[in-house]
């Protein structure tokens, strides 16, 4: 139980950092968010039974609620159901290699 | 479908759902704001290494943003003498009044733009007396936007080259209003410019006080790349800016004493 929430918070740093240096550095040398398309490749490789997918999709959407004139948790729970919605599409209907390597939380 | 929206998870959606309900009803931008102060050093110091101080580029930079901000300065001034001077002159006379008002203004520093809007973060708010909808500009009397979101400490500035920002405009040299269109990723368009009138390149595109927002005078950018086309009622152009956002760290945001549109 601890070793999940240290995982959890760990990856909550980590995003944290990351969208920061994307909001203050990166503007001056792309208009391109690579935060998202990061959280969707987790998304499409991770193991549907995985969580850390559903974690990374739905910090990601809180920083940019904070972060931005949205409502705060407006695209935290769509980014998390759009992310449980991936996971069904992949689940049922494609076949992918899943890198079993990723941490599970 | 059950293994992934299990009745546990659903509970959780659901349950974040009302707790983000109450935050947001209660306490958004406080706890926005305290994010921002948290953060502020460290997106501060990024912005900063962003925008050329780390890249043993200072020198050259600094000299860029005074050419600039001379450069706005001048070209603001024309902008203003070439439309006004005489106008101006006949209606003090007229009146006794002096008409050029001096802008109260709040100093403030950029700490962040929005990756997927143009939109940034700067960081003064309600506690140092901005409001909603006040116009924010640069030294050289440049408009950059306007403010859409206030915090405690901290404001949200939607640029005028974002999509949902259109600005009434007027174009001296054509003696002619015109409507400024953000178009995102810090592009503008001028549309809605008469057809019977000449709109030539490089003519300076200034603030109108018709739609309320801005005051008048301020300077928007240059014509560039005008289209006529016959089946079209107006005609188009596209706006070369006057401000470079990878050279600018300080704004000022303009007291003013009514907004129409807020």
């Amino acid at each position: 139980m601890i070793k999940e929430i240290l995982k959890t918070l760990v990856l909550l740093i980590v995003m944290y950092c990351l969208f920061l240096f994307e909001m203050s550095f990166l503007p001056f040398f792309t208009f391109f968010s690579f935060l998202m398309p990061f959280v969707v490749l987790i998304n499409i490789f991770e193991d549907p039974s995985g969580r850390i997918g559903l974690f990374s999709a739905f910090f990601y959407g809180l920083l940019w609620d904070i972060y931005s004139s949205h409502y705060i948790g407006l695209m935290a729970l769509s980014f998390l159901i759009l992310s449980l919605l991936l996971k069904l599409i992949l689940s049922r209907y494609v076949r992918t290699g899943s890198l079993s390597w990723l941490p599970k939380i | 479908m059950n293994s992934i929206f299990t009745q546990k998870r659903i509970i959780v959606i659901v349950f974040l759902l009302v707790c983000f309900l109450i935050i947001n009803a209660f306490f958004g931008n406080q706890l926005k704001d305290f994010f921002y102060s948290r953060s502020e050093q460290l997106q501060a110091s990024l912005w900063d290494r962003g925008s050329g101080d780390s890249f043993a580029r200072k020198n050259q930079e600094e000299l860029n943003k005074k050419l600039i901000e001379e450069n706005q300065k001048l070209l603001s001034d024309l902008a203003g003498l070439q439309g006004a001077r005489e106008e101006n002159e006949s209606l003090r006379e007229a009146l006794g009044l002096n008409l050029q008002k001096e802008f109260d203004l709040i100093l403030g520093r950029i700490i962040s733009k929005d990756i997927l809007s143009d939109s940034i973060l700067i960081n003064i708010g309600l506690n140092d007396g901005v409001k909603k909808g006040f116009p924010v500009i640069l030294s050289g009397k440049a408009l950059l936007g306007r403010v859409v979101d206030v915090y405690p400490n901290y404001s949200r500035v939607m640029l005028i080259t974002d999509k949902n920002n259109m600005i009434d405009v007027e174009i001296p040299d054509a003696q002619s209003f015109a409507l400024s269109k953000g178009e995102g990723e810090l592009k503008m368009t001028l549309d809605m410019f008469p057809r019977d009138k000449e709109l030539k390149e490089g003519s300076l595109i200034i603030t109108s006080a018709m739609g309320g927002n801005y005051p008048a005078g301020l300077l928007m950018g240059k014509v560039k790349n005008v289209k006529k086309l016959d089946n079209e009622v107006y005609q188009k152009a596209e706006i070369e800016k006057v401000f470079d956002l990878n050279t600018v760290n300080n704004v000022f945001v303009v007291k003013i004493a009514e907004i129409y549109n807020d």
